[in-house]
C-alpha cells in the first residue's frame, strides 16, 4: 500500500531542454539513487505546476516524488510498502 | 474477409458471420474471463504474447480496402488501472480498482484484469467490489495523471495521421484512409501504432478497424485486452448479423427491450426490419436504427485541433453520506454549477438547456432538464435553475446519494454579443463575476477562490 510522507527532499536533478529527470535524493539520512523514471506528469495549481515522478530506487523500491514550479522545492510525495503476506485468496472466488 | 488475430491461448479465431457463437456479446466477455483465470492460476508466468495479424499482408488483401474509408477506433485497455501499474511495478498482475476507496463511497472508475476475474466491474459501487476482492489495491482516480498520459498517446497518435479524434480520456479514432498503404495494409499500420503505444507508455490498446465509425467502435471491443479486429466493408453484414441488438453503438437497454419486445434480437433481423414498421414503433430514430443496423454510418473523424462538438457539459457527486438535508445538497449543488460552469466558459460555451440528475437511497435515478428562453453563462444562472428543477422534482423526502448537473443546448460565446445588449443585467453582471473568478482560478489555482455557500458540503 502506498505510504503518504509529503517530505521535503533534497533532489540532484537533470535539467534538459525543457525535461526534468531525478538522478539521485536524500532520504532519511540515505542517499537514494534513482534507476528508472517509470513516469512523469504535470498538474498546474494556477498558473504554476506541479511535476510528479513515479521512480524505482536500486532495491526496485518505489518512490513518488513532486517538484514545485513556484518554490523550486521538491518533496518526497509517497512510497509503496509491500503489504505483509496474509492468507491471501482464502475465500475462493 | 475478417481478419482477426488469435487470443492469448492462440487457438481462437473468429470469423464472424460464418461462426455466430462469437457473436454474442456475453460468451466473448465469458472467453475474456477464461483467459484471464488461466494467466491468473499460472503466476509468475507471463502470458504467452499475443499473435498479431501477420506483417506484409499479401497485397490483394490491402489492396481490399483500396478505395473504402478505413477508420480505425483505438481503446485502452483497462486504462486508468493500467497507467498506475505502469508506473508503479509492484501493482502488476495485481487486482488494482480504481474510483472510490472501500471504506467510502462511489463507484469502481476502472478496474485491473485481475481484478475483473473476481467479477469487478466498471460502475460498480467500491463496497461491493471489495466484498467481490477484498485484497485488491483500491486507489483514487487521479485526473491529472491520466490526462497527462492520455494527451502523450494523443501527440503520438497525430504522428500517424493528422486526423485524430480523441473521443474520451482512453479512446480515439483515426483516420487512416489513404495513408496505411505506407505500412502495407491497415492491420499493419494499426499494428505500428499499437507498438509506438506500448513503446511509450508501456500501455496496450485493442484496436478495430471498420469503413465507418460505429463499426471501428464495435469491433474494437471485439478482442480485449490488447487485441485487433479487421472489419472489411464487404464483412459488414456478416459482424452485424448475429450481435444482439444492444451491443451495437447507439442502442441502450431501454431500446433493445423495445426491439426485442417485437421480437427482434439481433442486429440482422433489424437489418430485415421494415423501414416503415420502424418508423411507426420509434418515429425518425426508427430509421436511424435501420441504418445503423445496415452497417451505414459517420466516417468523420474530426481532428483535435477542431473544436470538439461538445454536445453537454457536466458533473455529478456522490454525496459522502446519504443526505435529506437542503443545505448540503444545496452547498453540492454550488459546487457542482460552479465546475460546470468553468468548464463551460472555458471551451468557450454559453447554455440554453439544464439538467439535473439525483438519485435516491435506494438507487432510484431522476434527470429533469429546463430548456431556457435565453442561454446562460454565469455559475449562479445554471446553480439557480437546478434549484429550481430539484423543488418542483423532489417527491419524497427520502435521502439522496448523487446529484449531478449538465448543461446542453450549447452554442459558440462570440455568437452573443449583439444578444448581450439586451441580456438581463443580473445575468450580464453574474457572468462578469464569473470570468474574474475564472482569471483568478487560472492564476492561483482552481481551490483559489469559491462560493461561500459550497463550503456546507460536508456537514
Ligand atoms: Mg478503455
Amino acid at each position: 500500500m502506498y505510504q503518504d510522507i509529503n517530505e521535503a527532499v533534497n533532489v540532484i536533478a537533470l535539467f534538459t531542454k525543457g525535461k526534468i529527470t531525478p538522478i539521485k535524493f536524500q532520504w532519511n539520512n540515505k542517499p537514494v539513487k534513482v534507476m528508472q523514471v517509470t513516469g512523469k506528469w504535470k498538474s498546474s495549481n494556477g498558473r504554476f505546476n506541479i511535476r510528479h515522478f513515479t521512480v524505482i530506487d536500486e532495491s526496485d523500491n518505489f518512490m513518488q516524488l513532486s517538484y514545485d514550479d513556484q518554490q523550486l522545492a521538491w518533496t518526497l510525495d509517497r512510497i509503496w510498502v509491500d503489504p505483509p503476506e496474509r492468507g491471501r485468496a482464502k475465500k475462493s472466488r | 474477409m475478417l481478419q482477426n488475430n488469435a487470443g492469448a491461448n492462440g487457438v481462437k479465431s473468429r470469423h464472424f458471420g460464418t461462426n455466430g457463437s462469437f457473436g454474442k456479446g456475453r460468451q466473448l466477455t465469458h472467453v475474456i474471463q477464461r483467459e484471464h483465470s488461466d494467466k491468473e492460476t499460472g503466476e509468475g508466468i507471463e502470458p504467452p504474447p499475443k499473435r498479431r495479424l501477420p506483417r506484409g499482408v499479401p497485397d490483394k488483401v490491402a489492396a481490399r480496402w483500396e478505395g473504402y474509408k478505413t477508420i480505425v477506433h483505438l481503446d485502452m485497455d483497462a486504462f486508468f488501472a493500467a497507467v498506475e501499474q505502469q508506473h508503479n511495478p509492484a501493482l502488476r498482475n495485481k487486482p488494482v480498482i480504481i474510483g472510490g476507496l472501500p471504506g467510502y463511497r462511489g463507484v469502481v472508475s476502472t478496474c485491473s484484469y485481475e481484478a475483473r476475474v473476481y467479477g469487478v466491474k466498471s460502475g460498480m459501487p467500491s463496497a461491493e467490489a471489495y466484498r467481490l476482492c477484498p485484497h485488491g489495491i483500491f486507489m483514487q482516480t487521479d485526473g491529472h495523471k491520466y490526462t497527462w498520459v492520455s494527451v502523450e498517446i494523443l501527440s503520438l497518435l497525430k504522428q500517424f495521421s493528422p486526423t485524430v479524434e480523441p473521443f474520451s480520456i482512453d479512446e480515439a479514432f483515426i483516420d487512416i484512409s489513404g495513408i496505411w498503404q505506407r505500412y502495407g495494409s491497415p492491420a499493419d499500420m494499426v499494428n505500428s501504432i499499437k507498438d509506438a503505444i506500448k513503446g511509450k507508455t508501456g500501455l496496450t490498446c485493442s484496436a478495430g478497424i471498420g469503413p465507418n465509425k460505429m463499426i471501428a467502435k464495435m469491433s474494437s471491443g471485439m478482442d480485449k485486452p490488447d487485441g485487433l479486429t479487421e472489419v472489411h466493408p464487404e464483412r459488414v453484414p456478416a459482424f452485424l448479423e448475429n450481435l444482439p441488438v444492444e451491443a451495437v453503438w447507439g442502442i441502450g437497454k431501454a431500446t433493445g427491450k423495445a426491439l426485442e419486445k417485437v421480437g427482434i434480437d439481433t442486429v440482422g433481423e433489424l437489418a430485415k426490419t421494415d423501414r416503415s414498421l420502424l418508423k411507426r414503433l420509434f418515429g425518425v430514430a426508427g430509421l436511424a436504427l435501420h441504418e445503423i443496423a445496415n452497417g451505414v454510418g459517420d466516417t468523420e473523424v474530426t481532428p483535435f485541433y477542431q473544436k470538439p462538438n461538445e454536445k453537454s457539459i457536466g458533473h455529478e457527486t456522490t454525496l459522502p453520506k446519504d443526505t435529506a438535508s437542503v443545505e448540503i445538497l444545496t452547498a453540492n449543488l454550488r459546487m457542482l454549477s460552479e465546475r460546470v460552469g468553468r468548464r463551460m466558459r472555458k471551451s468557450g460555451f454559453e447554455a440554453r438547456r439544464v439538467t439535473l440528475k439525483f438519485r435516491y437511497a435506494d438507487f432510484s435515478t431522476f434527470t429533469r432538464a429546463k430548456t431556457l428562453s435565453g442561454y446562460i453563462r454565469s455559475d449562479t444562472a445554471i446553480f439557480h435553475q437546478a434549484m429550481r428543477l430539484l423543488k418542483e422534482n423532489k417527491q419524497r423526502t427520502d435521502s439522496i446519494r448523487l446529484v449531478g448537473i449538465s448543461v446542453s443546448k450549447l452554442r459558440d460565446t462570440y455568437n452573443s454579443f449583439q444578444e448581450d445588449l439586451f441580456r438581463s443585467s443580473g445575468e450580464s453582471k453574474l457572468s462578469c463575476i464569473c470570468e474574474t473568478m475564472d482569471k483568478i482560478k487560472d492564476s492561483y489555482g482552481d481551490n483559489a477562490i469559491t462560493y461561500l455557500s459550497t463550503m456546507t458540503r460536508y456537514v
